[in-house]
């Protein structure tokens, strides 16, 4: 259903990677015609559908689709090398969040004590007056702004605001995976998430990333998981280890259970197997091999890991035998105390079977470009869990003097309550939220100055999970704005201007917009890459056109380096006794993608792909589990931690392995729109503070729980039932083939 | 220029993640009413295609051994579609270009058709349903929004249909294949979805359809489905394989 001035871009650009010049253009003569009224088909209302490129979630392109200055349906950009004209169910919501009924619709002030909920609407040139008024004499520390991870032209402004004024700026992204991302520094020596050559390996092996479900880009990893299944000569094969049953388990043809916390030991012993049986690259082995690594074999730590010993050999000779074969960690098996040491050395692996920088291997990226005259980094990173503490120790000290700011990210709700986000929010001197939707966080405000939604912004981006090349997109909003509010950056830079005296000067643009341009021109200096034009404005046109500009000639080599693996063992620490018999593994929905999608219709009711469940929290446990304690699905247990306790429906996750209890976090909101508000509960207080301590990040799998039975039942929300849960013997919907064609 | 159409799929379950994606790309592009969980909880949400997902290999004493099974599931766009005959006033029709087509205005539900339906791919309106503004912005023009009453399932996106004909009609030639195609197929990140016309050889739903592991659902009743599913592949499967 692409526009044919799409079409054009397709044919001129020979593939999505391809150079497009852009001249002048004029509009094909063909399009001018106006087809008579008696003609039209039943079901078809005539008019102009346009398609404007922009971000999507997760470092996606899409297209929207535009009528009469509605977006009606959101595809992924065909033209970009990220997705490829696919997208998730999180880009298809964008639109419900575009036109949620629930939006901070003008500027609000408190109109009563904090949290009371009670407000009264005030102009923009009020709101800004008095946000300025706020921060003005907020120095010395007393500034913290509260944000999800920035980039582009934002950065630039929200920096400059807060460096003007000595304050800091805390990000928060629950899906960041600090831990692996400082692995991949360490191993592959780049700054830059890898891509996986998913489409060309033969044998992937992946240990606790949940990569077909929340963890980094699905969507890019989907079209890669297409072709490795059926889009070359032979089938490739997935195994998958963790200690959790996720959507990547539910697809794999072997999925294998581990011992929370042992996923490093389990790498170890498969290094080990791999150098004993001369399977891998033995120029990549370290000096002593399998020697060094004896104490590792799998015989030693079956134990520990909970994985026989002949299974690991297995997966060893499968590794080695039916290369390319590329490993992928991360997610729980980084969220221990131990997660950088599992993830060095699963990730390390690849340099075992000399994959890195190899078709059907690890892929590296470029690091993002650096902008001229720009001191700010393209994009920011994600605060830490311990910086998070200390920031939140200091606000308590600071008490009434210190001034937060908050743009969408909701830590009331996403962080332990232990920390006391709420605490120090309800105490601050002044809270000012930016946020486009009302929750836990906003909801202690005392001014809001609302932002737009996504496909209202202005902004450029880079993708986090690149395909291997320099990718930069172009957002630009893709209709009038529905409400009256500002963008984020645009607040921020009004804001600057009403403080006046020292901060002004510090302004690096007039507006994001224009910040837009200032960060695109540099690729534009170029002459190369996906767009080129003669001058600057057709330049701007083109990639606003294409969503982005590309470049497959920027990449980042891959440095073989021998594999080094640890010698000595780091063992995880759990929170909890031996009284919590179960190890809590919570995991983002991958639906609801993160804490913000429980607002969102389409996805609150999108069927979890493993468990079918919609709408609500649920315990996974498995059946033996749940016979022993006397509960059959959809029984209300009470799940405690040394932390916390919340109660939940048990569902039976048959791939649970005895030990795990999972559940999804995302929902148990006690505030905001009427999709969230009341749905589920919140385990997030069940986890420990426990962190990784290299990184800082929280060990969100190192809280052990205890399970007890209430004797209360509630039907549950999902799409089994509706349709069987087994198939019927003989009569099989699904069909299974062994043969490998 | 009038070239035969058989409109139809192919769904590759080997490629099929069941991520959903699908299913949110059909509510938002044929103006599906929301699913609210009052409505998932009496099992009348309503979803022109769902993914059904199948446990197998259920094993106590391993819950390793589990495997799981996604069948992406909608009308089948039958060529001897038992939900026609039965409807008292012609509102299950059959076109010529091998679509299903439900007429939202003679539709009296009787539910008769879903009754009939062996694939359970028809759904009914038992409520006026509601976009609590602005999200009603969002709605589909080139799509009807069904009243309280009226049966509906999945149209195969008839209005790209229409809309990728005119336009071949405007420029003098006939619709190519993958020019355009139904919205669940373009959201598809595995690609496991591939929509086109079956009635021309060349194209590319034609050439899967071929491929040794297809198959029809419940192709005994002699229903003669449009949509051609490929067997999921497992290579540690050790069930029943030799009928075919
Ligand atoms: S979008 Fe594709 S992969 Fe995802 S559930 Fe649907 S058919 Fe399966």
């Amino acid at each position: 259903m692409a526009a044919s001035r799409r079409d054009f871009l397709k044919l001129a650009g020979a593939s999505s990677a391809g150079a497009v010049v852009f001249a002048g253009c004029t509009i094909p003569a063909r399009e001018m015609k106006v087809e008579s009224p008696t003609r039209i088909p039943e079901d078809l209302v005539t008019g102009r559908d346009n398609w404007y490129a922009t971000a999507g979630t997760r470092g996606n392109g899409v297209i929207v689709r535009v009528m009469e200055g509605r977006a009606l349906k959101v595809e992924g950009n065909p033209d970009h090398p990220v997705n490829q004209g696919k997208s998730s169910v999180w880009d298809q919501a964008l639109v419900q969040l575009l036109y949620h009924p629930d939006r901070y619709q003008r500027p609000l002030r408190l109109n009563g004590p904090r949290g009371s909920g009670n407000y009264a609407p005030l102009s923009w040139s009020d709101a800004i007056a008095q946000a300025a008024e706020a921060v003005r004499g907020a120095t010395g520390g007393r500034l913290v702004v509260m944000t999800p991870p920035l980039s582009g032209p934002t950065l630039v402004a929200v920096e400059a605001f807060v460096r003007a004024l000595g304050g800091s700026l805390l990000t928060l992204d629950l899906n960041d995976d600090a831990v692996y991302r400082a692995a991949v520094q360490r191993v592959f020596g780049a700054e830059a998430l890898p891509d996986y050559d998913l489409a060309r390996a033969n044998t992937v092996l992946s240990i606790g990333a949940d990569w077909l479900g929340a963890w980094g880009n699905p969507v890019r990893s989907g079209i890669g998981y297409g072709q490795f299944r059926q889009g070359k000569a032979t089938r490739g094969y997935l195994i998958h280890i963790d200690s959790r049953f996720s959507a990547t388990a539910a697809n794999a043809d072997e999925y294998v259970p581990c011992r929370p916390g042992s996923e490093g030991l389990v790498a170890l012993a498969i290094a080990q197997a791999l150098m004993a049986g001369n399977f891998g690259d033995p120029a990549a082995y370290p000096s002593g091999g399998a020697q060094a690594l004896a104490a590792f074999a799998a015989d030693q730590v079956a134990a520990q890991t909970g994985i026989p010993a002949e299974r690991i050999r297995a997966i060893a000779q499968r590794l080695g035998q039916n290369r390319p074969a590329v490993v992928i960690g991360g997610g729980s098996a980084g969220a221990h105390t131990n997660g950088l040491f599992n993830l060095t050395q699963i990730l390390n692996l690849n340099h075992l079977l000399g994959t890195v920088g190899r078709p059907g291997g690890v892929r590296l990226n470029p690091a993002p470009p650096a902008i001229p005259n720009f001191t700010a980094p393209f994009r920011s990173g994600t605060s830490s869990f311990t910086s998070w503490q200390g920031e939140m120790i200091r606000l308590r000290q600071l008490g009434s003097a210190a001034v937060i700011l908050v743009f969408n990210v909701n830590p009331v709700f996403s962080l332990p309550p232990a920390l006391g986000v709420r605490e120090v929010m309800l105490n601050a001197g002044r809270v000012i939220s930016f946020s486009t939707l009302p929750d836990e966080t906003s909801e202690l405000a005392d001014l809001i100055l609302p932002s737009h939604s996504p496909l209202e912004e202005w902004g450029v981006e880079v993708p986090d999970h690149g395909p291997g090349y320099q990718v930069v997109t172009f957002k630009q909003p893709v209709v009038n704005r529905v409400f009256d509010t500002r963008q984020f950056g645009d607040t921020i830079l009004d804001v600057m201007r009403a403080i006046g005296g020292e901060v002004v000067r510090a302004v690096p643009f007039p507006t994001i917009r224009d910040g837009a341009r200032l960060f695109v021109q540099p690729f534009f200096d170029r002459r190369a890459g996906s767009v080129t034009a003669e001058t600057f404005d057709l330049f701007l046109n083109g990639v606003q056109q294409r969503g982005g500009w590309w470049s497959t000639a920027i990449t980042q080599a891959a440095a073989t380096r021998p594999a080094s693996f640890a010698t000595s063992p780091e063992p995880a620490r759990f929170a909890g006794d031996d009284s919590y018999p179960f190890f809590l593994q919570p995991f983002m929905s991958p639906t609801l993608g993160s804490p913000e999608g429980a607002q969102l219709p389409w996805l609150q009711q999108t069927p979890d792909p493993v468990t079918t469940m919609a709408w609500g929290t649920w315990v996974e446990i498995n059946r033996r589990v749940a016979d022993r304690l006397g509960v059959r699905e959809g029984d209300v247990v009470v799940v405690e931690s040394p932390t916390g306790r919340i109660e939940a429906p048990v569902y039976i996750n048959y791939g649970t392995p005895d030990w795990t209890v999972a559940i999804p976090i995302g929902n148990g909101h006690t505030a905001g729109g009427r999709w969230q508000k009341g749905v589920g509960v919140n385990p997030i207080g069940l986890l420990a503070d426990l962190t990784e301590p290299q990184t800082g990040a929280l060990a969100w799998a190192a809280t052990r729980v205890r399970l007890t039975k209430t004797g209360r039942r509630v039907p549950l929300t999902k799409l089994e039932g509706y349709v069987p849960a087994v198939q019927l013997k003989g009569a099989e919907a699904l069909k299974i083939t062994n043969k490998d064609s | 220029m009038a070239e035969r159409k058989r409109w139809g799929m192919v769904i590759d379950l080997d490629r099929c993640t069941g991520c959903q994606a699908c299913v949110v790309a059909c509510q938002a592009e044929n103006n599906i009413p929301l699913n609210t969980p009052d409505i998932v909880l009496q099992a009348r949400s309503i979803q022109w295609i769902r993914v059904e997902r199948y446990w197998s290999g259920i094993d106590e004493n391993d819950p390793a051994k589990v495997k799981v099974g996604y069948l992406p599931v909608l009308c089948v766009h039958c060529t001897n579609a038992p939900c026609e005959p039965v409807c008292p006033v012609y509102a299950a029709y059959h076109n010529p270009e091998g679509l299903n087509v439900q007429v939202y205005n003679r539709c009296v539900g009787t539910r008769y058709c879903a009754n009939n339906c062996p694939y359970h791919a028809r759904y009914f309106n038992y409520w006026e349903r509601e976009w609590p503004e602005p999200l009603n912005f969002q709605l589909n023009p080139d799509v009807t929004i069904r009243s309280k009453g009226i049966m509906e399932k999945c149209t195969f996106c008839v209005q790209r249909i229409r809309r990728a004909e005119r336009r071949a009609k405007f420029e003098g030639r006939t619709v190519r294949d993958q020019e355009f195609t139904t919205a669940c197929a373009q959201a598809c990140p595995t690609g496991a979805i591939v929509f086109g016309n079956l009635a021309d050889p060349s194209s590319l739903v034609s050439q899967l359809a071929k491929d040794a592991r297809h198959y029809r659902l419940l192709e005994h009743l002699g229903t003669e489905p449009g949509v051609y599913h490929l067997k999921k592949v497992d290579p540690n499967y050790q069930g029943a394989e030799k009928s075919r």
